[in-house]
Parts: C-alpha cells; structure tokens; sequence
C-alpha cells in the first residue's frame, strides 16, 4: 500500500504500486517480494528485497521488461514479476 | 579429492576451469553458459580434480542448472571449494559464500579485478582475508593453480559477512552509451537482424572472401580426384575420386562459411549482447509461451543444435524447456547451410536470398510451433544483465579454433565413414561385382524410398536416401547429393520443397540425443518422429503450391480456416443421462461462430413446489446436472439444468 501526500499537507487514499507503475529515472523502495522461496531468494541474491532501494534505468517498449539497477546488479524483470513487486517511490 | 569451483553464473568459472585444467569448457559472457558439471584433473597434479559447477545464486536453485549444482553440492559435503566471484558483485555473494563455506575448506577468488578498478572501485585480498576469515586470491595472478592448492586451508572456518572499507569499496553504478543504445529495442533488434543478414551476405554471396576460399576448396579436391582417377585400381580410383573426394570435398568445401557463421556467433556471445536480446524479447516471446531466456538457446541453435538443446537446462520451468525444444530444430543450424547452398545454386544465379529466405522461414515456423504448443503461462522472467565488452582475441580464437576442429573431428570420422559406406553400398552388387548404382547393393536396399519424394517431382531412391540421411548429419545430405548427382538435378519447385523438408525435418543424431537428455526419451523420439512426418507433409504441400501456383492456396488454406472455425468447445460432464433437450442445447454450443440467445438455449422452468417436510422423507441426496459451457456466459461453465438423484433413478 503506498500513501502519498499532496502539496497542502493532506494524505490521498492509500492505493497499491508496483514496479509497473514506475517510469524510467524513478527511485524506489521495494516493500514487498513473491512468495516463492526459490525466486524470493533469486531476488535478494540480485538485491531486490523488501527494504531494498533500486532505480528503473528502463522500460522497454510495451512495458513488457524493466530494467532496474539494484545496490549490487543491473537486473531485468518481465512485467509479471514486475506487477508482483509492491514498491513505494522515493 | 574434488575441488569444487563454485559462484554466481558469468563469474569467470569456466575460464578458471580451463586454466587449471587445460580444458576447453565453453566460455561465455551471458548467463547459464555451463549447464552441467564438468570435471578434469589439475595441470600437474592428477590427484586432483577440478569440477566446474554451473552457477547459482542460492542454496536453493531457481532454475534447472542451479538445482544441478545445489545437488551436487549436497552430495560431495566434505569437497573443499573454490568460490568464485567477480569483484563488483563480492556484497551480494556474502551469504552464498558464508553458505556453501559452511562445513567444508573453502578459498574466496576473485575474477574481473581488472574492469572493476578501472570503473572506480577498490579491493584488496589481504584486507578482504582479514575481515572474512578466509583465504582470497586474484584470478589474474599467474600460478592460480599451485597457490589455490597451497592456500585451502586445513580445517573448514566460518566466513564473517562484512566488508571494511580497506579491503573493499564498491564502484560507482552506471549505464554507458552503448549500455543505453543496445538496450533500446528499436535499434537492438534490427541491429541483430541486420548483422545476422550482412553475415550471410560476406559469407555466401559470390565474388565476397567465403565464395572464394569454397572454390579454392572445392578446386583443390577436383585436383585431388583428377589425380586419383589415374590409379590402375578401378575400385581405389572410384573409391578417393567418387567417395571420399566428391562426398568430403562437398562438405569441407563449406568449412570457411561456416567458420565466418560461428565467428559471428562468438563475438555476440562474448560481447553482452545476448543478454539485452533476452531482455528486449521476453515481451514477445512470453506472448507465445516462450521465456526471454529462450533467445540463448534460439541464438545458439543458428550454430548448433545440440549445444542449444542443452543451454535449455538454463530455463527455469520444464514446460518451457520442451517448448523450446520443440521448436529448436526449425532454427536453420550451421549444418544445413551446406544443403541450402547445394539447392539453392541449382535455383537461383545468387543462392544469398533463398538462404536468407530459409533462415527467416525456419525462425518463423519456430516461432509458430512455440505459439501452438499449448501455451500456458512462462515463469516469471528475471536476469542479471551481462556487462558489455569488447570480445577477448585470445578467447575468440580460442573458440573459433574449438569449433573448427570439432567440425573437422565430424567430417573425418562420422561423415566419412557414411561415404565410406554409401559407395561401398552403391558401386558393388549383393555378390561383391562392380556395378552401376541402379543394379547396387544401395538400390536394392533403399529402392523402395523412391515414392518417399515422388509427389514432389523427384522419383528417384536416391534423393530420398540422401534426404534421411541428414537424420545422421546435416552435412551428409549435400555430401550425398555431390556423390550421386554432382548438382541437384530436378526443377526450382522440387528444389524449394526440398529446402523445406530439410528446414522442417527432425534434426541429427546428436541433437536428439540431447534431447533426450533434457526431456526424456520417448519425447524426444516422439518429436524427432512428428517432425519428420510434418516435414513430409510439408515438402507436399510447398511442391503442391509452387507448382499448382497461388490459385491452389485458397484449398490448402480454406481447410485450415475451417478447422480453426469449427473448434469443439470443452465441457465437462458429471454422470447424467443425456436427454434429447441436452443433445439439442449442446449441438447449439458445438459451433464458434452461431449467436446463442441464453433465454433461446434455456427451457422456461417451471416454478419448484415446495413439498411439506416429513420425518420419514429422507434428505435429498443431491442434484446432477451437466456443465456446458457458455459462450455468452463469457465462456463460463453453467449448470443449465439439474436433475435431482432420488427422480432420475426413478426414471431409470
């Protein structure tokens, strides 16, 4: 769930995002990863973990791959696992 | 004792492997390069033998190759290890390194020193020992192998995962120009099909260095042939000149092309650029079940299909890997080029074209197979992005020497010895006598293959036999057809029929061996054998249309619109008696395109009377009905009328 604040001060309602709601040059902060142990774990040996900062470096045409650039590797995600991913943009 | 090699996938292991060993495991730089374990013994020291892993990110293994390399890890748990790890990626691999050193004598290596303080960053091996515990050594040094074994420490120790800044300082993160340009799709995708064109065009098009160096070949085994039709022996004369000069020099003739193909293959494999082609067509092929991981293998299988049946281990769903598989053998290999180039001269003053026009055929049908195979949802795609690079000369060569060598290997020992035999085959009868081919021992044992290739216009044993002999190797067919004919002899719409039946047919030996491997081998026999049969049919239907002409094409296509049209919608059945309102209400859904009104397909039911309870009356023991399914229901299951159990019994 993600909240964002408008310029006077009040908060909107919260709404979910994903990584596919992110453009190319965005910050963000993963919050959530999938379930599956084997992929959970693909994800943090690549950096992406919930608590882990990342910038989208591209977006491919489509939208059907991100590029993000994670503490430790350049990583490509496909738009599955991309709407799978919750984040909060920094 | 085994010395494990160990890390991320693309950390250098292989190349580590091959120093230590003098082996030639295939380097690469994307990742899922190494699909299997491989072991050698050490360069001087027998003793020991040096495995190479493939390359994992965890413990637990998310695709094939991982789990591979999990379970052998599992199974040699006293094996000291090297750990493998580039430089720039030492931060995420402290808790693998900390796993797989637990319990076992482990020494950290670390590879690509070089690039990564040229980019800024700073690492020293004696500051990393200090603050983990464990012995660190540079790849690049030159006696890795006599210092590797003297550095394994005695007794297994526990590695602290944290990293000081005087033995560590990560480089600063950025994309560079061509990192910007090659991951931009617009330019990335035309870029490979435009070079995969201009490589073609250098190599096959006549009056450019590969049509030179395959005349001065095949001048050179005319020579050759000339000379040994001067022998006094009849049998030795037709034995170097008919079989081993015109059937060898057919294939080696093409050896210079196909190095030029390979050469290409190399530097795309050694440059990066595979894996930002992964990464632009993963939203294609997920759309037709495939993974972007499958353009390794697709991109492999224009030089081997063997070696890209088995990079499919690197895919993390088995049911992508038999797709892609499945589709692999219509990826025209290096093999089939020498086919094409045999039909194609007989076609066509400039064979480049129809070669292009093959190879783009080949990756379309590749293409459809994959869209057709029962689709489901691909796993999700996730890939760590090569570095892009300026390809190694040493390794390049390396490479290309490995290559050209294997292929030589093929052509003296398999692709001879079936010359070998053919003209044994085809110049002696049952009795030994020298004879004709028509009256051979050949003709007698393959005459009936004739009406194999009759419908295409070519009613001869021969082509067929030279045909299915590709299913041993490629090259044997254009061999062949040098041995029998010199040219192919038949018209352009025989020629192209041909082509396609080549292009579609099942692949060689080898690959289906491969095959086997991976998914099994009544699969791969079954593949191998539909492949063959769809490539017949095919061959029959490209003569029917080329030489019927376009208006026939409208009744090969109409039958296939109509099968797509009239599709049988799915149902599910509990147990009911049919009644004729459920035969009529089903036939209804039977056709696509016919509008169904719901309240038309549905009998007006009659309002339920509600019977007083009594004690007696046992509690309805429950209701069948039948499922159909709906098409204006948006394709949901309906239970459009249900018949209680206690009423239909008793109507039975």
């Amino acid at each position: 769930m993600c909240v964002e604040k408008h310029k006077r001060g009040r908060r909107s309602i919260v709404y979910d995002m994903t990584i596919c709601n992110l453009v190319r040059g965005d910050r963000a902060l993963a919050l959530s990863v999938p379930n599956d142990t084997a992929l959970r774990q693909r994800l943090r040996a690549l950096g992406i973990q919930a608590g882990a900062r990342f910038t989208v470096l591209k977006v491919t045409a489509f939208r059907g791959v991100y590029l993000l650039r994670t503490e430790c590797a350049t990583v490509a995600v496909g738009a599955r696992l991309a709407a799978a991913v919750e984040v909060r943009r920094l | 004792m085994k010395l494990l090699l160990v890390g991320n996938p693309n950390a250098g292991k292989s190349t580590l492997f091959n120093r230590l060993t003098g082996g030639h495991a295939h380097v690469g730089n994307w990742h899922g390069v190494t699909v299997g374990a491989l072991e050698r013994p050490l360069r001087g020291q027998r003793r020991v033998t040096a495995v190479d892993l493939p390359g994992l990110y965890s413990l637990e293994g998310y695709s094939m190759e991982e789990r591979s390399a999990c379970d052998y890890l599992r199974a040699h748990p006293q094996a000291p290890a090297a750990f493998v790890c580039e430089c720039a990626a030492l931060p995420r691999n402290l808790a693998l390194l900390a796993g797989v050193a637990a319990g076992r004598r482990c020494v950290l290596v670390l590879t690509k020193r070089r690039r990564f303080l040229r980019e800024g960053g700073y690492v020293s091996p004696a500051g990393l020992e200090r603050c983990l515990g464990i012995p660190v050594l540079d790849a690049e040094r030159r006696n890795i192998g006599a210092e590797l074994l003297a550095r394994l420490p005695p007794t297994p120790a526990v590695v602290r995962t944290a990293l000081s800044v005087d033995g560590y300082r990560a480089a600063p993160a950025k994309l560079g120009f061509f990192d910007r340009l090659f991951t931009c799709g617009p330019f990335c995708i035309p870029f490979f099909v435009l070079l995969l064109a201009a490589v073609l065009l250098f190599t096959f098009a006549p009056g450019l260095p590969g049509d030179w160096m395959r005349s001065a070949i095949d001048r050179a085994f005319l020579l050759l042939a000339a000379q040994a039709r001067r022998i006094p022996s009849p049998v030795f004369s037709g034995l170097l000149a008919d079989g081993i000069c015109a059937g060898m020099g057919g294939v080696l003739g093409f050896l210079p092309q196909i190095a030029m193909l390979f050469f290409v293959l190399i530097v795309l494999e050694e440059s990066g650029f595979l894996s930002r082609l992964a990464m632009l067509t993963d939203g294609v092929f997920s759309k037709i079940g495939l993974n972007g991981r499958a353009a390794f293998s697709l991109v492999m299988g224009f030089g081997c299909t063997a070696a890209a049946i088995a990079a499919t281990r690197g895919l993390a769903d088995r049911a992508v890997q038999r797709r892609t598989v499945l589709c692999l053998p219509y990826i025209s290999c290096s093999a089939k080029l020498p086919v094409y180039l045999t039909v194609a001269a007989s076609m066509f003053r400039r064979p480049f074209l129809a070669v292009v026009l093959l190879y783009a055929l080949g990756v379309a049908i590749a293409l459809f197979v994959a869209r057709c195979s029962a689709p489901r949802d691909p796993p999700p795609f996730c890939m760590e992005l090569a570095p892009l690079q300026l390809p190694r000369p040493v390794f390049v060569a390396k490479a290309l020497f490995f290559q050209i060598k294997q292929f030589i290997i093929k052509t003296a020992t398999v692709i001879l010895a079936f010359f070998l035999l053919s003209w044994l085959l085809a110049s002696f009868d049952a009795s030994f006598h020298p004879c004709t081919v028509e009256n051979s021992m050949l003709a007698a044992l393959c005459g009936w293959l004739r009406w194999l290739f009759a419908p295409v216009g070519m009613n001869d044993w021969r082509m067929a036999y030279a045909a299915l002999s590709g299913l041993v190797a490629k090259e044997n067919v254009a061999g062949a057809i040098a041995m029998f004919y010199g040219a192919f002899p038949y018209g352009w719409e025989s020629a192209l029929a041909f082509s396609v039946f080549i292009l579609t047919c099942s692949p060689c030996i080898s690959a289906i061996a491969a095959a086997a491997r991976e998914v099994g081998a009544g699969r791969a026999a079954l593949y191998a054998v539909m492949q063959t049969l769809s490539a017949l049919l095919a061959c029959y239907a490209t003569y029917f249309i080329c030489a019927g002409g376009a208006a026939c094409a409208p009744f090969v296509l109409l039958p296939a619109a109509a099968v797509l049209l009239i599709r049988k919608k799915r149902r599910e059945r509990v147990p009911c008696k049919r009644s004729d309102y459920l035969e009529k209400v089903y036939g209804q859904h039977l056709c696509a395109g016919v509008v169904l009104s719901a309240d038309a397909a549905e009998k007006p039911r009659r309002p339920r009377k509600r019977r007083p309870r009594c004690g007696r009356r046992p509690a309805c023991p429950g209701r069948y009905g039948a499922l159909l399914h709906d098409a204006r229901a948006g394709g949901a299951f309906r239970l459009l009328r249900t018949v209680c159990r206690r009423k239909r019994d008793r109507r039975r």
